[in-house]
């Protein structure tokens, strides 16, 4: 029996006396990978925020099973972790620094880091890659070292949920293969993840497509789906083409 | 963090801080003396307040401004650029006009008016400060934009300036006050000035710490720190009370002087990173040191002739922004 980490019912979102989310009707499977596309201003970072409860909203939305409006905040931190677009440091913080305020929903305001959160730390930065970067400061970063270090920022809250926004903008290949793995990886360890996507080829490496076009929701679909092929071609002006190639579905422009 | 490293700093800053102290201690207008002579009335009355005092709003202005950079996200924030120094001018002008008309009626203050006096100063000036500060972030419309910020907060300061004038104008006889307290003066610092500031101190430090997991949060962005569990519209509202007191407490005891909160917490950067509790106390301590430094320049360079001790800060802090600016770490400003 499926269950559902995330379920919204009539979700809509008003910014500025604009509605920007028209009755959003969403079933976000639980240990799945969830993929949100569509044209730039179809409200997908509108919905990821939606769903993370860092923007109003009206409508219904529950997260494992509670309603979000009845969590507190540190409840939902814990229940959700978050990863924003281009998310980035001000001043020099170091590597360490950063993984280190994922622990932030654990710890309380008046006590510091626990040896568990130094230690859950520690083992983000192992199986990340980024122990030999610990004392490095982000700005002295690459672009792609900078976004598995704020990977590890979100998932050193050890959430069940994570949603992520544009998490592989601007990334190199082989950063982006990293990152493949290490969302199937989480997966596997039953952990839910939502992520918003400009590259639609990875797109479709997903479990379950979101499809989106002017704030509305178009088709949830599996990416073998092929109603979601026809969507996705219509929505985008039916200017690209979508070809089975070496078992994998690929996007290409026309 | 490289605790070791911020442990070193934070010995040092305390080392110094105690240096700069004894070097107050045995400066006059005669120049320098080699020992510190604590029977001597000068030392007791005089020089023990005005270089505690000094090192004191320092540690306060170093402290509202690594506050002011951390809420707002922006290097170039401080007490200052954001009105709320002049905000708190016009508080204190307001209560220098008051105070004088209070003088006036009752022909003297007793000790009970000079205590009250004192703490209607600070809170004229916490009041004046508060309401730049939420003038500026008004005027920008929130804290995000960080020009938008920056340029509000040159307006509020602009146009408070100008009404603090006009109550100068108004209340002539505050003239020789509002001079003393616009060239930012620590020659009139008293044992009481000194016990308000270190009591305020001590509660600003102590609340903006145990704040300090909104300042590392929100270092990532605001959404950042909200999907982090932190309540940030109260949480940043406490701390703009907190910077607004720390900024109020100095400038209403020792006037304006310049640099010092945007200074103190850059120097600590480009030494040691961390979180934002540490970086609060070290600029906190910085910045003691720096104006205690300033204090006792200001005193000795052209002794027996006493130069304004927020001349000189402004002088040191302009040169030493203007070399961080040209430096090759500037991109990291």
């Amino acid at each position: 029996m499926k269950t559902f980490a995330i379920k919204t019912k009539d979700l809509q979102v008003c910014i500025d006396k604009t509605q920007v989310l028209h009755a959003m009707e969403l079933s976000i499977e639980a240990g799945q990978w969830t993929c949100v596309v569509g044209p730039n201003g179809a409200g997908k970072s509108t919905l990821l925020k939606a769903l993370a409860g860092l923007i109003p909203s009206t409508g219904e939305l529950t997260v494992q099973g509670k309603p979000l409006s009845s969590m507190s905040d540190k409840d939902r931190a814990k229940c959700m972790a978050w990863l924003g677009q281009q998310e980035s440091g001000t001043d020099d913080l170091s590597v360490q620094d950063v993984l280190m305020l994922g622990r932030l929903p654990h710890q309380s305001l008046w006590a510091g880091a626990s040896a568990q959160d130094q230690s859950i730390v520690q083992s983000w930065m192992d199986r990340l890659q980024l122990a030999h970067l610990q004392n490095r400061s982000l700005l002295q970063l690459s672009g792609g070292e900078r976004q598995r270090v704020l990977l590890g920022r979100a998932l050193a809250v050890q959430a069940p949920i994570l949603l992520m926004d544009e998490p592989i903008a601007n990334v190199d290949i082989p950063h982006q293969s990293d990152w493949l793995q290490t969302v199937k990886q989480l997966t596997q360890q039953q952990t839910t993840v939502v992520s918003v996507l400009h590259d639609l080829n990875l797109a479709m490496r997903a479990d379950h497509v979101v499809l989106m076009h002017q704030g509305r929701l178009v088709m949830q679909a599996s990416p073998d789906d092929p109603l979601l092929h026809e969507a996705l071609t219509d929505v985008f002006e039916r200017r690209m083409s979508i070809q089975r190639v070496a078992d994998q579905w690929v996007v290409l422009p026309i | 963090m490289n605790l070791s490293r911020a442990t070193v700093f934070t010995g040092s800053l305390l080392a110094l801080s105690l240096m700069a102290v004894a070097m107050g201690l045995m400066t006059g207008s005669l120049g320098w003396a080699w020992h510190i002579d604590w029977q001597d009335p000068i030392v007791q009355d005089i020089r023990l307040p005005r270089t505690l005092g000094a090192w004191l709003a320092g540690a306060l202005l170093g402290l509202a401004g690594a506050l002011a950079q951390g809420l707002f996200r922006n290097p170039l924030a401080d007490p200052y650029l954001l009105g709320s120094a002049s905000g708190a001018s016009l508080g204190v002008a307001l209560a220098l006009a008051m105070g004088m008309w209070a003088y006036a009626e009752a022909g003297q203050f007793s000790y009970a008016m000079q205590w009250g006096f004192r703490l209607g100063l600070t809170g004229m000036a916490f009041v004046g400060a508060w309401v730049a500060v939420l003038l500026t972030l008004m005027l920008a419309r929130g804290a995000e934009q960080t020009l938008r910020l920056l340029l509000a907060g040159v307006v509020v300061g602009v146009v408070l300036g100008a009404v603090t004038s006009l109550v100068t104008l108004a209340f002539p006889q505050t003239l020789p006050a509002m001079q003393s307290f616009l060239l930012g003066n620590t020659s009139m610092l008293s044992g009481q000035a000194c016990m308000m500031m270190g009591a305020i101190w001590l509660v600003c430090l102590v609340l903006s710490c145990l704040l300090s997991p909104l300042l590392d949060g929100l270092r990532l962005g605001e959404a950042t720190a909200q999907s982090l569990g932190l309540q940030v519209k109260p949480l940043r509202i406490l701390l703009l009370a907190v910077m607004g007191l720390a900024t109020a407490s100095a400038v209403a005891q020792t006037g304006l002087i310049a640099f010092v909160g945007l200074v103190a917490p850059h120097l600590v950067r480009s030494r040691v990173q961390g979180s934002y509790a540490s970086l609060l106390l070290l600029s906190s301590l910085m910045g003691g040191v720096l104006l205690t430094t300033a204090d006792v320049l200001a005193r000795g360079l052209w002794a027996p002739q006493e130069l304004p001790v927020g001349v000189l800060t402004g002088v040191l802090g302009g040169g030493y922004l203007l070399w961080r600016l040209h430096s090759p770490s500037a991109k990291t400003m």
